[in-house]
């Protein structure tokens, strides 16, 4: 029952969190300067034929006027349509999901396959030589561009060995899988060196709690505490700054897509910034906003699921 | 009266029979059209539509969509495509244009007047690049291989915008489709048809098999793939996965011709880079300043640093592969005794300070403030360097709150009269010349006198007068042109583009 309410209330704290989203991504696009009809009429547009565009996009309308026909679409399940393409914000951000969901997952999958190996080989002998040299690791990983990173895996395993094409997705799941191996690998270069550190501080942290003591105390396997009892818990600190870094992550896939020419929703949104195409920043934008909130939602869910002794004050 | 026409006749009928190779004399089926071209470009593909397509989009429309005249590879004039002759009555408003019997669309279907007719009577109405059009009074489909075009008042370049990729002709209301629907799978005259497209990443053609010259396409298919950055591009070129590069950076070209395998190629542009300078500043309402400013840029060491010595520095505000180009213009070329002289000349003698709105992001820009800030300390000229981004910076300059600025210009047609009317015609132009507030009567006089005399010796004289007055008068400061440049796999063989941008796939061919 506890948990129960918990989660309602935390739930109910996501809707003015969401509201607020709305208004501030509405308000951001709108502040910006830049005329969409520039991009639709190129360097050929003159003061007349702007307003002729203005006028047919609806965005010669007053600002409030406009977030309440936003408001209004949102609430009847629309995102409005691309300014440029027309077609839907919904289905272009479907089309692109699926490369957006393979660099996500496995990003995060080759990040806990690097990361927590690598930490428990640091923390089991903690000030030692491959303690050092794994706690050096992070600071290479953070200093190194992801750009320049995903670059040099081109190098090495599209354009040398050619195991991976150099860039692209592909049309069918193989194809999309071997391409995603070097993005994801990107991703993952760049993410590890932080849950590294969570990890290892946290083994560190459990192997001297009480219970781990007992466990040893009561003879348990070295391997079996350290399976059950001490990565188990670990692992609740490292799913909190998983979550808190899944804005990190959107943001690395939006420089990764490019550097692979993925056609994911990081370009889609980078291409509509570029040319103002208010509906599809708007859209994209609030998607990932909504991702990233119930991300963390989740994260204080399956938080409070593992760790009964967390509520909300 | 008539001396005129007779000039403008004989001038159609040279650039016609100059062209006779593209006259073929029946249709044959293609035979076995083979290799798969991948072409990578740092644009995404946005639209079929004639009317809303911009540099994303032209070039690949083009290969789908053909017009009645195509620009020929000098860029300086047209020649007969989907039409086969043109010719003007003696009341020279009345264009009467025959077209080819042989050309179908992909789906099998003759081209006939009605879809010319169509097409123009769409584009004419267009708000994207219908002002190209606005000459044109009617279109009547006289004969099934007949139009007859009547123009509000004499018009030159009336070829040469028909020439344009907004003139394309499509099938009669759309093939009895909606707009929307056709433009989702379009149907053209082109060498190719349109097979997928996957938003965000590539958009295929494979031959169209209906193509009205015999033997073409070569190619089997062609597939234009979006990939933003330069290095990918490149590392895709070397390792066999793309077969060309679409501008790659000048910077990388003495790179990319050490690569075993890579042909590097720049094709002359009618492209102009320029520095407009806004009249509404005091200081730049000066001829005498905005002279001595443009004597200060020194454009050698720009081209140097931009475009690793791939360009030229530009004299006139067209550019070489423009029709009715002067080389003779006596554009401002650097010179800093002289920018002092005109200095002292002005009424800021004493110094002044001025401000450039640069491009934030932009290598070219960067480079090109700092070189002229350098330079134009030397003559007492202090310049301070504001970044804006792109779409940001447009805008401020747009609203004239800006002293000086990058701007460029890309050539849609052959003739000159589309630059001109929009940098030179205040009113007909519609942004007070590039957004730098000139105004010389006497060249806005001399642009209309080139829309409307037909005889291409008057032409020449009425275009010449305008380039030379803009060039003393230093309405902006012509900086460079610039060439497009492309790598590609020596498996490519006859690849040209044209300093208008037409690539004619068609001609291409791909060895194993």
């Amino acid at each position: 029952m506890n948990f129960l309410s918990y989660t309602v209330k935390r739930f109910m704290q996501l809707i003015p969190v969401l509201f607020g989203i709305s208004l501030g991504i509405f308000s951001l696009i709108h502040l910006v300067p830049g005329d969409p009809a520039d991009t639709i009429l190129g360097q050929r547009a003159d003061a007349a034929r702007s307003a002729q565009v203005h006028h047919a996009l609806g965005i010669d309308r007053p600002l409030p006027e406009q977030y309440l026909s936003f408001l209004n679409h949102l609430l009847h399940g629309s995102l409005g349509n691309s300014f440029f393409t027309q077609q839907s914000v919904a289905s272009l951000i479907q089309g692109r999901l699926a490369v957006t969901f393979f660099l996500l997952i496995g990003g995060v999958l080759f990040s806990i396959l690097i990361s927590l190996p690598l930490a428990i080989f640091a923390a089991s002998k903690e000030g030692a030589v491959r303690d050092q040299v794994v706690r050096v690791i992070p600071i290479i990983g953070l200093g190194m561009p992801q750009v320049w990173t995903g670059l040099q895996l081109i190098l090495l395993f599209g354009l040398k060995f050619k195991w991976f094409p150099v860039s692209g997705f592909g049309d069918t799941f193989w194809q999309h899988f071997r391409s995603a191996i070097l993005p994801c690998m990107a991703i993952a270069i760049s993410l590890s060196p932080i849950l590294i550190r969570s990890l290892r501080s946290s083994i560190l942290q459990i192997m001297e709690s009480d219970f781990v003591l007992t466990a040893n105390a009561k003879g348990l396997k070295k391997s079996r505490i350290l399976a059950l009892h001490i990565v188990r818990n670990a692992v609740i600190a490292s799913v909190t700054v998983l979550g808190v870094n899944i804005a990190y992550l959107v943001g690395a896939t939006v420089v990764i897509e490019r550097v692979f020419a993925l056609p994911g929703t990081g370009s889609l949104m980078i291409n509509a910034i570029g040319s103002r195409d208010f509906p599809v920043v708007q859209g994209v934008t609030l998607f990932f906003a909504i991702a990233v909130v119930l991300v963390n939602f989740l994260t204080d869910v399956v938080h409070a699921a593992l760790d009964p002794r967390v509520v909300i004050k | 009266m008539k001396k005129p026409f007779k000039l403008l006749t004989a001038a159609i009928s040279v650039s016609l029979a100059a062209t006779a190779f593209i006259a073929v004399p029946a249709h044959a089926d293609n035979a076995s059209p083979s290799g798969d071209l991948v072409l990578e470009r740092n644009q995404d593909f946005a639209t079929f539509n004639p009317d809303l397509a911009q540099n994303d989009s032209i070039f690949i429309q083009q290969q789908i969509f053909e017009p009645l005249f195509m620009i020929n590879q000098d860029g300086k004039n047209v020649s007969p495509w989907l039409a086969k002759s043109a010719s003007v009555a003696s009341d020279k408003v009345t264009w009467t244009i025959k077209l080819r019997t042989d050309v179908k669309f992909s789906d099998g279907t003759p081209m006939t007047s009605a879809d010319v007719k169509f097409s123009l009577d769409t584009a004419v109405k267009g708000n994207g690049w219908g002002f190209l059009d606005t000459a044109i009074k009617s279109v009547t489909a006289t004969a099934p291989d007949t139009v007859v075009i009547v123009t509000n008042t004499p018009w030159a370049p009336l070829l040469s915008d028909l020439a344009c990729f907004s003139n394309a002709i499509l099938p009669n209301n759309y093939g009895g489709q909606t707009a929307d629907a056709f433009f989702k799978n379009p149907i053209g005259t082109g060498p190719f048809k349109f097979d997928s497209w996957v938003p965000g990443s590539y958009i295929k053609f494979v031959a169209n098999k209906n193509y009205w010259q015999p033997g073409k396409p070569y190619l089997n298919s062609v597939t234009w793939k979006y990939v933003p950055d330069d290095n990918t591009r490149a590392l895709d070129l070397q390792s066999g996965q793309s077969d060309i590069n679409e501008f790659p950076p000048a910077t990388s070209v003495a790179q990319l011709k050490t690569t075993p395998g890579i042909v590097v190629t720049p094709f002359p542009a009618a492209q102009s880079e320029y520095l407009a300078m806004n009249e509404k500043v005091p200081a730049l309402a000066d001829v005498h300043v905005r002279r001595a400013l443009s004597y200060a840029l020194d454009r050698k060491s720009i081209i140097k640093v931009v475009l690793a010595g791939l360009g030229v520095p530009s004299n006139s505000i067209l550019a070489p592969n423009v029709g009715y180009y002067d080389p003779k213009t006596p554009g401002i070329q650097f010179d800093l005794k002289k920018a002092a002289a005109e200095l002292a000349m002005s009424k800021f003698s004493k110094g002044l300070k001025l401000e450039y709105l640069s491009s934030s992001g932009s290598v070219e820009d960067r480079a090109m403030s700092s070189i002229f800030q350098a330079d134009l300390k030397k003559i007492g000229v202090t310049l301070t360097i504001k970044a804006q981004e792109p779409k940001v910076k447009r805008q401020t300059q747009k609203a004239m709150n800006y002293q000086i600025t990058s701007t460029a210009w890309t050539m849609d047609i052959s003739d000159p009269d589309e630059l001109m009317t929009f940098a030179l015609s205040p009113k007909e132009g519609g942004t007070f010349d590039f957004y730098t507030n000139y105004n010389n009567p006497s060249v806005v006089a001399a642009v209309k006198a080139g829309q409307s005399t037909v005889d291409p010796v008057a032409r020449q004289k009425a275009y010449s007068y305008a380039q030379t007055t803009t060039a003393n008068e230093a309405m902006m400061m012509y900086v460079y042109n610039a060439p497009y440049i492309y790598s590609w796999s020596k498996k490519i063989t006859g690849f040209q583009v044209t300093p208008t941008l037409q690539y004619h796939m068609e001609n291409v061919k791909k060895s194993n």
